[in-house]
């Protein structure tokens, strides 16, 4: 079984590791950050992304 | 001043007829790109440095090369093409099919021989009934002669009178029979665009440029215009001109020589107060900042674009004010709603100037506006509020006095004066059905 390859990020100053793929607000959450969300619900399929209220800054952008 | 290549021979000849137009070599470039592999024909188009004439000037080569090869994807490949031209202050598309739609035909396919599609969809805006009648001909008289049609399929798709559904994604989901709604990106529709499948979409321009650049060959066509900004335009004048309409023009052409030279400057000695350079959507210019070559790299340094080349110009009659509820109206009108920060945004932009516009509004309402605009500005799914908000603030900037003016008089310096109706027409003529004012 080969490892799971995973990111390596900071959230508020906090240093997390997850699986490759992850969701940012999953992220946040294991690094025990809530983003509210309203549009996202995992068991309605992949994110809408439209409500806008997951919004945050990540550095560096696009 | 070049010759029109886009709109070429149209003056002289009825070039909505086959037979017309094959008189003056028309689908003989069509046969020449299908005697081409399609990695020349997209190398041909690269080097022509043709871009992308809906607004966004994407490099048309390299949008088709972004369509995979069908060992990476196995799905048909799709050719989607917008014709849906709504952006106030833009009419070139239509012409462009009223006047020479063989062209624009064989050039959709010569772009399917590219992008090795067998599918085309022509998505015309539901109001150019006219621009319709005249395709759906065309593609009559070349249903009958196998040699031109090949083994491509052309659908003619008419919308609905949506603006949203002149966003690639959001056409696409029109296209399919939802509700034309942007879709969050990526996958871009090169990867995953209509019916899940690889397509390009592609403006009307666009098309009907093809056969020109394979007639003079890529290298020849890069050598009209200027750096960055290949080839022609055909450009919309409009608002306070004497003479406006459609100019096709080589890329670079002075402003001022669109406004006061195609265009015949502005009637009754008035001044030039402010010009729109590329549709509703983009930067305002002072009426002093046209000295500036109609080109991309030029009107990034005044931060403002060709968008979909429709320049309007205004007088000194012009209330900025009454300006900016024309167009944050629009918007707010034509939002989809499916983002929040445009179908709240444009909601409180409007309510922001029409206060500011009665004399209601206090000083600290400016910065209100603008911040809303800020809210806006790059956190949507696509960038129709993004557009609004960057005009309207363009507003504010460059005419403040004037915005300060309505606070302090406590109501609008032009009164009811501003002649607005010769600019952009009132969101109120917007809203109707396409059945009702439309016959089907």
């Amino acid at each position: 079984m080969s490892a799971v390859e995973t990111v390596k990020l900071t959230i508020d100053g906090l240093a997390v590791e997850v699986p490759k793929d992850t969701g940012l607000v999953e992220a946040a959450l294991a690094a025990g950050i809530e983003i509210p969300v309203f549009c996202y619900e995992p068991r309605l399929g992949p994110p809408v992304g439209a409500c806008r209220m997951c919004l945050c800054q990540v550095e560096p952008g696009p | 001043m070049t010759d029109p290549i886009v709109l070429g021979g149209a003056d002289d000849r009825d070039l909505t007829k086959l037979a017309e137009y094959e008189a003056i070599g028309g689908y003989t470039q069509l046969a020449r790109a299908r005697g081409m592999e399609p990695a020349a024909l997209i190398d041909a188009v690269l080097a022509s440095n043709l871009r992308g004439r809906g607004g966004a000037f994407f490099a048309t080569g390299r949008k088709w090369s972004f369509i995979p090869k069908p060992d990476q994807n196995p799905n048909p490949h799709y050719l989607v093409v917008n014709a849906d031209e709504s952006e106030p202050g833009s009419f070139k598309d239509n012409e462009i099919m009223q006047r020479v739609p063989h062209r624009f035909i064989e050039g959709c396919l010569i772009t399917a021989h590219a992008v090795d599609s067998k599918q085309v969809f022509i998505y015309v805006r539901g109001e150019y009934l006219e621009a319709y009648e005249i395709l759906v001909a065309a593609l009559e008289e070349v249903r009958g002669r196998e040699e031109i049609r090949g083994d491509v399929t052309i659908v003619v798709h008419r919308g609905a009178g949506a603006y949203i559904c002149g966003e690639e994604t959001a056409l696409i989901e029109s296209l399919e029979g939802k509700r034309g709604q942007p879709r969050s990106k990526p996958p871009f529709p090169a990867i995953s665009g209509l019916y899940a499948s690889p397509t390009v979409v592609n403006n009307v321009e666009t098309m009907a440029t093809l056969p020109p650049i394979i007639e003079m060959g890529g290298a020849e066509y890069a050598k009209l215009g200027v750096p960055d900004s290949r080839g022609t335009r055909v450009v919309s004048i409009s608002g306070h001109v004497e003479k406006p309409g459609n100019y096709e023009i080589e890329n670079g052409t002075s402003m001022r020589e669109l406004i006061y030279g195609l265009g015949g400057g502005i009637p009754d000695g008035r001044q030039l107060k402010a010009v729109i350079p590329g549709g509703s959507s983009t930067v305002i210019l002072k009426g002093d900042e046209i000295d500036v070559g109609y080109d991309f790299n030029s009107l990034l340094k005044l931060n403002t674009a060709m968008g979909s080349a429709g320049v309007v110009a205004l007088d000194d009659r012009c209330c900025m004010v009454q300006l900016g509820i024309r167009i944050s109206e629009f918007y707010e009108h034509e939002s989809c709603g499916k983002c929040t920060p445009c179908r709240e945004g444009t909601r409180w932009m409007t309510q922001i100037l029409r206060r500011l516009e009665s004399g209601d509004a206090l000083q600290s309402e400016l910065d209100l506006l603008l911040d809303v605009c800020d809210r806006i500005n790059g956190k949507c799914l696509c960038p129709l509020g993004e557009t609004a908000a960057v005009a309207v603030a363009s507003y504010v900037e460059k005419f403040r006095g004037e915005f300060i003016a309505h606070v302090e008089q406590g109501g609008c310096p032009f009164g009811d004066s501003s002649p607005l109706h010769d600019v952009l027409a009132p969101v109120a003529m917007h809203l109707h059905s396409a059945s009702s004012a439309v016959p089907a």
